[in-house]
């Protein structure tokens, strides 16, 4: 514990000291003054609007997709059993050793993407995001199942019986039975989900390297850059910024979650 | 009887369709990796990074281990790769475990004076992605005079939050009375440890060694900051770069580095799917 609160609490605490000082050496307070030259500066806001541009097109497409396949495999399948160790594959697998492939499949010079798709990369720079949102889909999809998929097991199967003898339909049962049960759940599922699309930066930096398109210029390859530098007012100020944000997603589920979960239970 | 079947079939044939199609989503560039490890260079040549057209090719004509060969005898720095990630793998996952165990005891077993809050911060941090948590690893290392040492990499990865989290769900199930009863006969908590929580927390200690082994070989954000050697660096830094370099060897090197993963995953793959369910339902 003392481990983890001098390796990343007590330091957070000095670089938010940092975040507010001219810089190292003259150490003279400047208030937000860093705060205000860091949204004045084009890279970073580039960063920041295709990290969020990215987290805002991904996360639903794999909630979306993660809740539809949960629901499919517990109303479907009764072989569970035999698929589920499959979903545990891609969250284990390095990403280094998956890039190649994606390389493959989805490179400028590909099959697919050159004659399938009859794409040519080099006008449309847009191109470069799909591999990554593909790529984090698929490394994040077989973990939301499993969290999903457990959390529907948990929902007491009586209940459904009890409504099948009231002589509910399909929709009644999800509506009132399934979907309240699940909701926290999914909040926490979403949570996750967003947290990981921050950390989508390595398989980019493995595809494309630290100097990417400027599509897919995020903000860790913006902090990257100016760690090399030693920027220190530029990597603390935008560390606390992502801080704040990721505890407001936090509080704003957290509460979310309690509300409707005291909904069902009261 | 038949009438309401039927279309309940068909609904179930599709499900199975669809799931089927997933799991071959995702077990497809693993196999098709193994298959192509096993080309000659030429053929991966020939095929792949050809500037036009590429296509998937699964088999080898003829079986070779050609690849194998440049990359392990006639390359020596591949092999130094691979010998960094273990050494940072093993040395985070082991001592990672060890700090973790009797950390996670505590918040499970003992109350005390703020250790809601405390835990709150354990989860918290764990939230964190890298944007956020590397600044306070760098700031730290340097403090200490260990940046762009292994150390630098190591400590913190010793020291981070999800060993703590995990277990403490999985220590969390085992009954009081287990542990009381170690403590009355013998009064000493290392005995708890070895006779009560260790052998009750088999799944959990599994899932955390395998996450956090399949986590510290996946790491590429740490090396990229806290090192700048690149001898240094561990495999999943630099491997892209040996696609780039000498793409026709880049399958059997991809084979290798997944390797340990691979023979985690099948002997230890119940473990990590509880571990994972864990996460939530402890």
């Amino acid at each position: 514990m003392s481990g983890l609160l001098l390796f990343y609490v007590l330091p957070f605490i000095i670089s938010l000291y940092y975040s507010l000082i001219e810089n190292v050496f003259s150490k003279k307070f400047v208030g937000l003054n860093n705060y205000i030259q860091l949204f004045k500066n084009e890279f970073f806001l580039l960063a920041l609007k295709n990290t969020f541009m990215f987290t805002i097109t991904s996360v639903p497409f794999l909630m979306a997709s993660s809740l539809l396949l949960s629901f499919l495999f517990v109303h479907f399948i009764n072989k569970f059993e035999l698929i589920r160790m499959s979903l545990i594959f891609p969250l284990l697998l390095p990403s280094a050793s998956i890039v190649l492939v994606w390389q493959i499949l989805f490179g400028e010079n590909s099959y697919l993407v050159t004659q399938l798709l009859g794409i040519k990369v080099i006008d449309n720079s847009e191109f470069f995001k799909i591999p990554v949102i593909l790529f984090f889909i698929w490394k994040n999809l077989g973990y939301n199942i499993i969290l999903l998929t457990a959390g529907l097991m948990q929902i007491p199967q009586e209940q459904y019986e009890a409504s099948d003898l009231d002589g509910a339909n399909i929709v009644q049962k999800h509506t009132y039975i399934t979907w309240p049960q699940l909701l926290p759940t999914t909040f926490f599922v979403l949570v996750i989900s967003i947290v990981n699309s921050f950390k989508v930066f390595k398989e980019t930096y493995l595809l494309y390297g630290q100097y990417p398109q400027n599509s897919v210029y995020f903000i860790q390859h913006y902090m990257n850059n100016h760690f090399i530098k030693l920027n220190y007012e530029r990597i603390t100020t935008c560390s606390i910024i992502f801080a704040v944000f990721i505890l407001l997603i936090v509080f704003v589920l957290y509460k979310a979650e309690n509300k409707f979960s005291k909904g069902v239970w009261s | 009887m038949i009438k309401e079947s039927t279309p309940n079939n068909i609904k179930k044939t599709a499900a199975l369709l669809i799931v089927f199609m997933l799991c071959a989503a995702f077990v497809f560039p693993v196999v098709l990796t193994l298959f192509d490890s096993f080309m000659t260079v030429n053929e991966v040549s020939k095929f792949y990074f050809s500037g036009n057209n590429e296509q998937i090719r699964l088999i080898p004509e003829p079986l070779s281990i050609e690849q194998y060969y440049i990359l392990l005898i006639e390359k020596s720095d591949y092999l130094a790769l691979f010998w960094n990630s273990v050494k940072y793998s093993t040395v985070i996952t082991f001592l990672h475990l060890l700090i973790a165990l009797p950390t996670a005891f505590v918040f499970a077993k003992i109350r005390f004076k703020g250790r809601d809050l405390l835990f709150f911060v354990i989860l918290v941090v764990m939230m964190m992605p890298f944007q956020v948590t590397l600044l306070p690893n760098f700031i730290l290392a340097k403090m200490f005079g260990i940046l762009y040492t292994d150390s630098a990499i190591i400590l913190p990865g010793i020291f981070a939050p999800f060993g703590i989290f995990l277990m403490r769900q999985f220590i969390k199930t085992i009954p009081n009375e287990s542990i009381e009863a170690v403590l009355l006969e013998s009064g000493s908590v290392l005995d708890v440890m070895r006779i009560s929580v260790i052998p009750n927390s088999k799944a959990g200690i599994t899932a955390v060694v395998i996450m956090t082994f399949a986590e510290t070989w996946n790491m590429v954000e740490q090396p990229l900051v806290l090192l700048n050697d690149q001898l240094k660096y561990p495999l999943s830094v630099v491997l892209n770069s040996l696609y780039g370099s000498s793409p026709d060897i880049a399958f059997a090197g991809s084979v290798i580095y997944i390797a340990p993963v691979i023979l985690l995953y099948f002997f230890f793959k119940e473990s990590i799917y509880d571990g994972i369910k864990n996460i939530r339902y402890g």
